[in-house]
């Protein structure tokens, strides 16, 4: 588990397309992350 | 989710993101479609970001509340038909904030799944951070 103010490390997350997404890639903006419970 | 992206879709320097466990990611689309969303919308099957941010699994207490119960009843008084759940309904989310760094900047972690901070709540917490 992380705290704020670390590093959010590059977990295996995979986009609409089937495409590695990480968060290493997207430090140019601030990202609002939503995590989703079930997804209906 | 749909309330989040409508208020940062001006705003440049901001990217909302969209993670769900689906062990399924071919249904990312369709979901994408069924929201009419524009923005990433992510699978982490191994919900390892699920971990590393601690939403965890709620109880049963937790997941079946009366705010919960009081969502649903609203859904369907909109005309939401309800399907029978094909994924963990126990899986609680979270929201968070990064920042250019990489690093996390602020978590929310509801107790329950009809509680999530309200967008306002990510605005200022937002503008906060830019200054």
């Amino acid at each position: 588990m992380i705290d704020e103010g670390d590093l959010v490390p590059d977990v295996t997350l995979v986009d609409h397309e089937g495409a590695a997404w990480r968060f290493s890639e997207h430090r140019d903006r601030f990202l609002v992350v939503v995590l989703h419970r079930h997804l209906a | 989710m749909v309330a989040v992206r409508d208020h940062f879709e001006n705003q440049t320097d901001v990217l909302p993101v969209v993670v769900t466990f689906t062990d399924d990611p071919s249904r990312l689309t369709a979901y994408r479609d069924h929201l009419g969303l524009d923005v990433p919308v992510l699978a982490d099957t191994e919900r390892q970001l699920y971990d590393l941010l601690g939403a965890g699994r709620g109880a049963l207490r937790q997941v079946w509340s009366p705010g919960t119960m009081a969502l649903y009843a609203r859904l369907l008084l909109r005309g939401r038909r309800l399907r029978t759940p094909t994924e963990d309904t126990r899986q609680l989310g979270a929201d968070a904030i990064v920042g250019h760094d990489g690093r996390l900047r602020r978590v929310w972690l509801p107790a329950g799944p009809d509680r999530r901070p309200p967008v306002g709540e990510l605005a200022s917490t937002l503008d906060e951070l830019r200054r």
